[in-house]
């Protein structure tokens, strides 16, 4: 009785372990990726005028890749009319004007962007919080242990394998349990 | 003879859990695609509803009557039938919970004698009900923007809103599924499908099996 009881405990803990793992793992190759994204292409060894074209193509493919994620660009993917991108909110026709978020005269300076967002074809409200915070997707792509966006995502991955595995688990023992002396009743 | 039935919802908890489970399929099939928006199955689904705009409005429909329907239950249970709630989470369930495995792992012959709500129905009731409160706050936060949201919160917390609005959402997906999957049809009990979340009732031998307390209760009463 006693062995099974411990072997029950055992095949638990290791099945918790084995998902955790994976859960860990699935989290760091994520922020890995994003890492080697991030960087290693800056760090290259290449001539100074190529890293700096490498560095705008870079900069342009990861702004792709978070506005896709944002509200705007997943409207955009949807088939919405009238979404707002690149130029609308950076505000500039020419790509050679774009501004960095922290130069004062970029329009999505924290102190500007209320203002971009309060034009009358889009949101017509002027909220100085609009300023502060990430339009670009950022839930996707600052994944860091500490941040805000990495903590909910490990603990949803924890929660969600540790309820549907433990749901998953108890069936599988019941069905075998009741399997053969079916009986018609039940819930 | 039919078969003594015995009476466990009535039909306005019937109809609670009619309206939920409608509302929570609307919202599953309207909010997917936003949170997967970049993938061709949500294209595809997005334009069967009508557009992302006809999207939009049908996950707002739907969280009214999703929202309406937990106030209503709320306010019912807490209002106007005031009483004893069997529903509660008692130090008896956790035991169950241990002793029901225990006897489907053959370490016990012995099945727990349980009342009116098992405890795998609370745990389903209470995680639903938090879960629930969760993509409500996050949905609000969302829906007005705007209106409400970003002027008392900076924006970062809209992203926050966002992120856990979607992983509540797998998180109740899943669990809806894999639970009443099982419960309703896999169950070689019930199997191909329990019918007391349509008739209301569960006969003498089903309530022996899975309420025996609650059959203990039911008779002392009609005694009395």
């Amino acid at each position: 009785m006693r062995k099974t009881l411990k072997g029950g405990i055992l095949i638990l803990l290791i099945l918790g372990f084995i998902s955790l793992s994976h859960v860990v793992e699935a989290q760091e190759v994520q922020q890995r990726d994003m890492e080697k994204y991030r960087s290693e292409r800056w760090k290259s060894p290449l001539p100074p005028e190529a890293k700096t074209r490498y560095k705008l193509a870079y900069t342009f493919e990861y702004a792709n890749r978070t506005y896709q994620e944002s509200p705007h660009g997943k409207a955009a993917a949807l088939g919405k009319e009238g979404v707002p991108t690149c130029t609308d909110c950076h505000g500039m026709v020419d790509w050679m004007y774009f501004l960095p978020q922290s130069n004062p005269n970029s329009p999505i300076n924290p102190k500007n962007r209320p203002d971009i967002c309060a034009r009358d074809d889009c949101h017509g409200v002027k909220l100085t919080n609009a300023g502060k915070g990430s339009m670009h997707g950022s839930d996707i792509y600052s994944l860091g242990p500490t941040s805000v966006n990495g903590l909910i995502n490990f603990f949803y991955k924890i929660l969600i394998s540790a309820v549907i595995g433990f749901f998953v688990f108890f069936e599988i023992l019941d069905f075998t349990r009741k399997h053969g002396k079916s009986r018609k009743g039940g819930v | 003879m039919a078969e003594e039935e015995f009476l466990r919802f009535t039909v306005f908890q019937r109809i609670q859990h009619i309206l939920l489970t409608l509302s929570f399929f609307v919202l599953v099939l309207t909010g997917f695609p936003l949170k997967y928006a970049h993938t061709s199955w949500a294209r595809s689904i997005v334009d069967v509803l009508g557009g992302p705009d006809k999207r939009g409005l049908y996950h707002r429909i739907a969280a009214v009557v999703f929202i309406g329907t937990g106030l209503i239950h709320v306010i019912y249970y807490t209002l106007i039938d005031i009483g004893k709630k069997d529903i509660m989470p008692k130090r008896k369930d956790f035991d169950d919970a241990m002793q029901h495995i225990r006897y489907n792992l053959r370490m016990t012959e012995e099945m727990p004698k349980m009342g009116r709500y098992t405890w795998d129905q609370k745990f389903d009731y209470w995680a639903g009900a938090v879960g629930s409160l969760i993509v409500v706050v996050t949905g609000a936060m969302m829906w007005f923007t705007f209106d409400m949201t970003l002027k008392v919160l900076p924006l970062q917390f809209v992203n926050y809103a966002r992120l856990i609005h979607g992983w509540e959402a797998i998180l109740a997906f899943s669990s809806v599924i894999i639970i009443h999957l099982y419960a309703v049809i896999l169950n070689p009990d019930v199997f191909p499908m329990a019918k007391h979340w349509i008739t209301g009732t569960l006969t003498r031998e089903q309530m022996e099996h899975e309420h025996p307390l609650e059959l203990e209760e039911l008779i002392k009463k009609e005694e009395t």
